[in-house]
Order: C-alpha cells, then structure tokens, then sequence
C-alpha cells in the first residue's frame, strides 16, 4: 500500500478535483484505491455521485463511538470513498489525529494499493498537517501569489511538483513555468496539469474528471500524473 | 522534412561526447536558450525579478542569481 497526499501552496488550488481524478485513474489502471477526505468541507464524496446530503463519514462515526470502516462507500470496483461527514457545527473543526490514521493507515495496507487523502489547507502559521505519506506532491499554479508561497516551502520535503491549471498561452504563466523548471526541475519532477474547464464540469455532474471527460487534455495530463505515481509505488 | 536542426534528444548526447572527447567530465552544460529566457522573464514582471533578487540570503535562487550575472 502506497499513501499520496496533494499539499496546496496555498488554498483554492482544485486539489480534491485533482485527488478524484487521480483516484479515478489509478483505479482504471487496475490499481486498488481508498480515498479519504480530511477536509471537514465534505465535498470529495460529490465528485463521486454520493447524495449531498449524506452526512456519514468517518469524523461522524468517531464521534459516534464507531470504527471508521463503517463509513466506506464502495463507489466502482477497487475504488472506495471515506468521506468526512457531515458534523453538527459546533464540532466542524475536528483536526484529524495524525497517529490514529497512521494506525489505520497500517490497517488498511493489505485491502489497497493507494490510499489518497484530501487534507485541508492548514493556517499559515501552524504546522504541515501532520498526516504522515510515502508520496507528497505539492500543488501550485502558475501565478505570482504560488510562486512566493513556493519559495517558502522546503522543496526537498516534495516528490513532485504539480502546476495545476496551466494556461499555455498566457505569457506570465509560460514564463513562471519555465523559471521554475529552472530552479526547481533538477531536484522536483515538474508535471503539468492543464486548465481545463471539463473539471468544472465533472463536478458539477458528480463525476471524476476521467469519467466525465476521458478525452479531454487535463484527463490525459492526469494520466500521465498517475503513471508517475507508479513508479513510486509500493509492495 | 529536413530543416538543419538538430533533434533536441541527440543534443545530451553530444554533450556527453564533448566531455568524453574533452575528458572533462565535470564539464557544466548550460542551456544559453534557457538562461536569456529566464533572464528575460525575470525582467519582464518585476515582482517575480525582485522575488528571486529578495532570497540572496538563501540558497533558493542561486542559480538564477548566478545566470543574471553571466548574461549582463
């Protein structure tokens, strides 16, 4: 079992769009995937046709004095969902506990070959979210406010940077790509995920980019963002 | 069509030669097409141009640091 999570540079940056859609390839390469969202936002389980009002997840079932495996949707074949949950809004700001989901991280090794989180955006001044993974991609797009934020970071902390919503034809975009294939490229794989507006839509259909769109660029930037991640993954 | 250019996937190529013929292993190839671009961007939008010269106390924009003063 292979654990990946997508580190925003800063929030907004579509990373449960592009988790989905990643979960979504993986699974089409015949691969095992759980997807778990950390986000008290709730939002990953829509991206995969779940009623929106569903408030099971698995912060509810903690709360409830239930394992979390009660909350797992099976939504194809080899692709599970663990949503959230809907909390009431007194507790909404549950901070997931870093060494319960290690342990059900250990647990989970022998039913999956992935299992992808969606953590939320951590306040700029506390600390990474503490979920630990084997994979880390962090994501930015090509514009000013990513590139300060990225130079903040310790890239080397990173297997890969993903430069989401790439417009090619935008001159600052092309130029910050390019500067940063230059300071970064030779220590952080660059892939690039382009602006597309199919991943509006797929959510707004309760699908996975890959379901909705199969032809469409920023699916095939997917693609080849999953057959990266296997290359990395594990026993 | 051939058009003189040659196939950017020979060019490390080539360079491994030169170092092999050269016997300079250490030899550093730079991109010169790569370092006027990123020196032109850096000039075109002057948040991105003073965020690289702003880090000279860290090491993350070194190599840029060190193109600017090649390519003035």
């Amino acid at each position: 079992m292979t654990s990946l999570a997508l580190h925003g540079v800063r929030g907004g940056l579509g990373r449960s769009a592009l988790l989905a859609a990643l979960g979504y390839a993986l699974q089409g390469m015949g691969e095992r995937v759980l997807l778990i969202d950390l986000c008290p936002s709730n939002l990953l389980g829509l991206h995969f046709n779940l009623p929106l009002d569903t408030s099971e997840g698995w912060a509810l079932a903690e709360r409830e004095g239930r394992p979390a495996s009660d909350a797992v949707y099976e939504v194809l074949d080899g692709l599970c969902l663990l949503p959230f949950g809907n909390l009431p809004g007194s507790s909404r700001h549950l901070v997931p506990d870093a060494l319960a989901w290690r342990a059900r991280q250990a647990e989970l090794a022998e039913q999956f070959d992935w299992v992808l989180f969606d953590l939320p955006q951590p306040l700029a001044d506390s600390a990474v979210n503490g979920i630990e993974t084997d994979v880390r991609v962090l994501v930015a797009e090509a514009e000013m406010a990513s590139h300060l934020l990225l130079g903040r970071r310790p890239v080397e902390h990173y297997d890969m940077l993903l430069v989401n919503r790439y417009d090619p034809a935008s001159r600052l975009q092309s130029d910050l790509l390019m500067v940063w294939r230059d300071l970064f490229g030779e220590r952080l794989p660059i892939q690039v995920v382009h602006r597309d507006e199919a991943f509006l839509e797929a959510l707004a259909c309760k699908a996975p980019l890959g379901h909705y769109a199969p032809q469409s660029l920023a699916c095939r930037d997917v693609q080849s963002l999953a057959v990266r991640c296997l290359t990395r993954r594990g026993p | 069509m051939i058009t003189g250019k040659a196939d950017p996937s020979d060019r490390s190529d080539d360079i491994a030669q030169l170092r092999q013929h050269l016997d300079m292993p250490e030899l550093n190839y730079q991109d010169i097409s790569m370092l006027v671009g990123v020196q032109q961007a850096l000039q075109r939008w002057p948040l991105l141009g003073e965020s690289c010269r702003a880090s000279s106390q860290g090491g993350l924009y070194a190599a840029v640091r060190q193109r600017e003063g090649v390519s003035s």
